[in-house]
């Protein structure tokens, strides 16, 4: 049932205490105009608000200011409005509802004795973090800057970058409880329209108490819920966001994140990173074959090795198989066994290293690399090559950080499928993976877009390769409206 | 989904009943074997009878890592049986463990069996699934295959004969030869195989006792004829058209002093052409020889026209005589075919193969050869003068 004030201040601040029994936090600050007997109460929740903001622009004038000779007029809470109190955002509204909302967000409410309907003023002041560059994305060259927590910070962010009308930005609150601000952004010019208006109907139909971060947002939208790879991408870089926004692709932003979401996401995605387009081109070509090279080797590696060693000795050189049945002699374990538990092992480690404070992460490594490294092999419980093997895999995983929930997986996958069928096995595996990957879609865009096929040779001068940016002129073909780069959208 | 999980479900047994390979085999638990020699063993028995079955007595050379120092160590183990592939799984009575022979380096046959015939050895080589086709075959020199692997070399005797076969081509004395290419020329009509041979030997620098390659076995079908000694192996090569980067050593009259030279072969290209002149059937041997002066005994103007192609003469006249001795002593004293000359014509005059092709082994026997051979020098490696001496 709706609340509904009337004319007594304490009635009107009574409903209030009414609604927030056992809260508080919020602060009912009863004044006075020095010359006038007029009451004002101001209503606000502790913290949320700039104290500075209050005590120049709304306590200070209301008290001091000659207010006698409008006291009793019908107008007099426009008159305090719009010419005593200076605050940039004021709204009245005798609505409970929205007073409420909007008290919570952090601005504050004034109430006037005589006046039915309160006036919301704007004290919002959110301490946020500063802009900071992200742990989880460093680079050597390019931006620094990474997204906070504010949504309305990480617009700006994206604004100061691409300075045109056809940026469009659309809000829309989703949490039932949380009613959190989750903003879609793309370029109108060149994002798709039927790629907004999917991302737009996705959004709509999420229903859900709460959003805290876009990783609950992700999960609602992605085409492949139960698939290991994403279809979205996330990042906490400005820069990349501009760069996909660039492509045609569309941003959703949340509040109270740093990460945002991009779509279409497709699989070469993983491979290009920012960095790769501030670095001469073919440096930058250098880096992403090696990012090829690592996802190869970090899927596959403790497979094939399984595979040969237990099924195909004949395939291993001469002296390579005499090093290996030297180093696995005594070992108590199978092979297969050995490779398991190194694997888990080092997942064990990763995520110590993540979850435990900076300052203990030293004693993470020398216990990684003592205990499981040194000592094992010495106490022959897990032999050298293992080590080697288990070795090559972790780290080509780093290369790969946003895909690392994925490559365990299936390194696990391929590696269980190798111990059981040789390298049949892993053939199996990886024809079953080629075929996940080509059948799933992102937002009607094929998963597998330029990896695939030549025909639109355009879009393969950013698949495998870095091309100069002169020589890349053109827009993918299915994600992108505009196709040519260089042509400036809005003379057309 | 269900119906996907049954796909995937139907999709990994399909995979599983069709994959063939189910030999799991931990690498540890398998004895790797790089050398095998046999022999032919008589078992002593008081039965007469039984005295005339030939039995094999397998040699291994097993490798396992001394691991202290790292090195390469092997061990040698022996064992008998009625059947090669029985003596092979016999190992296990003494090592406990099965010999994986996927690995298998070189397979050392002893003269006495080569001679009653190699076919049942090949015969498992190139059945049993383990052994490649491309192991080295050796013929022991009238020793024991077996002996072979007990030098007083410190490394693996197996992975050195290796080596030493894989770079026949700088030295001229053998010719390797793998199973398959053995089995290849045994079954084709008009090629006879001819295969190393090695032997056993007190270095005469350190005295230690070392296994020597060198020279030729010479097959008839899968029994062995007789020997060529190494200076034959090289014409045979030349023959062969394998001549690399062998060296090739000619005597030389400087002033009526004898002296040599030493030339080293830069390319070489034989060919061989079947000649048919009516009746009579010959074989034409061109050899083109690219060589370079390497050492020579005196001093001699190698940029003088005239001394240089009177060098060139000596090694063709050297080339020409080693060919024609060496066909000859083949044709007169083995009779074996193990230049491929039947091969040659049966795929070069096809209508004439068909006519000789029942009676190849007289008329291989009387087979006219002619040579065409032409050396050339064209370097002198690095100087263009002989040291000169002085004289007083």
């Amino acid at each position: 049932m709706n609340k509904i004030f009337n004319k007594s201040l304490t009635y009107n601040i009574d409903l209030f205490k009414k609604e927030f029994k056992d809260d508080d936090s919020i602060v009912y600050r009863l004044f006075q105009n020095e010359g006038s007997k007029k009451k004002f109460c101001l209503i606000y929740v502790k913290s949320m608000v700039n104290d500075e903001v209050m005590s120049d622009n709304i306590f200070k004038p209301i008290m001091s200011a000659d207010i006698k000779r409008h006291e009793n007029s019908t107008e007099f809470m426009d008159y305090v409005v719009n010419k005593i109190v200076s605050i940039n955002e004021v709204e009245k509204s005798s609505d409970f509802t929205t007073l409420v909302e909007n008290l919570y967000i952090g601005k504050s409410i004034l109430f006037i004795d005589g006046f039915a309907k309160g006036a919301i003023l704007n004290t919002l002041d959110w301490s946020s973090r500063s802009i900071n560059e992200p742990i989880s994305e460093t680079i050597i060259k390019g931006p620094r800057e990474g997204f906070n927590e504010v949504i309305y910070t990480n617009i700006s962010l994206i604004r100061r970058r691409i300075v045109s009308q056809h940026l469009k930005v659309k809000f829309r609150e989703i949490g039932n409880i949380t009613k959190t601000k989750v903003c879609i952004c793309y370029i109108e010019e060149i994002a798709k329209d039927e790629i907004v208006k999917e991302v737009e109907r996705r959004l709509d139909k999420i229903d859900i108490d709460g959003i805290l971060d876009t990783g609950y947002i992700e999960e609602f939208i992605t085409d492949e819920p139960i698939s290991l790879f994403k279809t979205l991408f996330s990042t906490e870089k400005p820069d990349t966001v501009c760069g996909k926004l660039l492509e045609g692709r569309v941003a959703i932003i949340c509040n109270g994140s740093p990460s945002v979401i991009t779509t279409p996401f497709v699989f070469i995605e993983y491979f290009q990173v920012d960095e790769d387009y501030y670095q001469q081109y073919y440096f930058a070509t250098f880096n992403r074959m090696l990012r090829y090279l690592a996802f190869f080797l970090t899927t596959s590696v403790p497979a094939i090795y399984i595979a040969l060693t237990n099924y195909h000795q004949e395939l291993i050189p001469t002296p390579l198989i005499l090093s290996i049945f030297e180093a696995r002699q005594g070992i108590p374990f199978p092979s297969f066994l050995e490779a398991f538990i190194m694997i888990i092992v080092f997942e064990l480690i990763r995520e110590s290293g993540i979850r435990i404070s900076k300052y203990s992460g030293s004693a993470i490594s020398i216990v990684g690399a003592l205990v499981v490294g040194e000592a094992a092999v010495q106490a022959r419980l897990v032999s050298q090559p293992m080590i080697i093997v288990i070795g090559i895999t972790g780290i080509a995983n780093f290369l790969l950080p946003k895909m690392a929930n994925s490559t365990i997986f299936i390194r696990i996958i391929f590696l269980f499928l190798a111990s059981i069928l040789g390298l049949y096995g892993y053939i199996f595996g990886v024809i079953f993976l080629s075929l996940h990957l080509f059948s799933i879609r992102s937002f009607g865009i094929p998963y597998m877009l330029n990896v695939d096929s030549m025909e639109d040779a355009i879009n393969m001068k950013d698949a495998y390769i870095r091309a100069p940016w002169w020589y890349m002129d053109m827009r993918g073909k299915l994600i992108s409206k505009k196709r040519n780069r260089k042509k400036n959208i809005a003379k057309n | 989904m269900r119906k996907k999980i049954c796909f995937v479900a139907v999709y990994f047994i399909t995979c599983i009943l069709l994959v063939g390979c189910w030999d799991y085999r931990e690498i540890d638990e398998v004895e790797i074997v790089l050398g095998l020699g046999v022999d032919s063993h008589i078992t002593p028995s008081e039965e007469v009878d039984k005295l005339s079955e030939t039995q094999f007595l397998v040699t291994y050379e097993i490798v396992g890592i001394e691991s202290e120092q790292g090195q390469l160590k092997s061990r040698v183990l022996k064992d008998e049986g009625d059947t090669l592939y029985r003596a092979i799984r016999k190992i296990i009575e003494k090592n406990g463990k099965q010999v994986y022979l996927a690995h298998t380096k070189i397979l050392i046959i002893s003269e006495e069996l080569a001679r009653e015939g190699i076919t049942e050895i090949l015969d498992y080589t190139m059945r049993d699934a383990e052994y490649r086709p491309d192991v080295h075959v050796l013929i022991t020199d009238n020793c024991d295959a077996g002996e072979m692997f007990k030098d007083d070399a410190t490394d693996v005797a197996s992975m050195r004969l290796n080596d030493t076969l894989k770079n026949q081509n700088k030295i001229g004395t053998f010719e390797s030869s793998t199973v398959w290419n053995i089995i290849d020329k045994m079954t084709k009509k008009g090629f006879e195989p001819a295969i190393p041979l090695i032997r056993m030997d007190k270095e005469h620098v350190d005295g230690n006792l070392i296994h020597i390659v060198g020279g030729t076995a010479v097959f008839k079908a899968s029994k062995m004829v007789g020997k060529l000694s190494e200076d034959e192996t090289l014409y045979y090569l030349f023959i062969d058209n394998e001549i690399k980067n062998q060296p090739l050593s000619i005597e030389y009259y400087f002033e009526d002093q004898l002296g040599h030279i030493s030339l080293e072969i830069l390319s070489n290209e034989t060919k061989v052409t079947p000649v048919v002149n009516g009746e009579s059937l010959g074989v034409n041997i061109a050899v083109d020889c690219k060589v370079a002066i390497n050492e020579l005994s005196h001093q001699i103007d190698i940029l003088d026209e005239k001394d240089r192609s009177d060098i060139e003469m000596n090694a063709e006249k050297d080339i020409e005589e080693g060919i024609t001795e060496l066909i000859t002593h083949v044709q007169k004293d083995y009779n074996s075919d193990i230049f491929g000359f039947g091969d040659l014509i049966k795929r070069q005059k096809n209508k004439t193969w068909k006519k000789v092709e029942k009676d190849w082994d007289n008329i291989f026997q009387t087979l006219k050869i002619t040579t065409d051979i032409n050396v050339q020098i064209e370097r002198s490696a690095l100087s263009s003068h002989s040291i000169e001496i002085d004289k007083y």
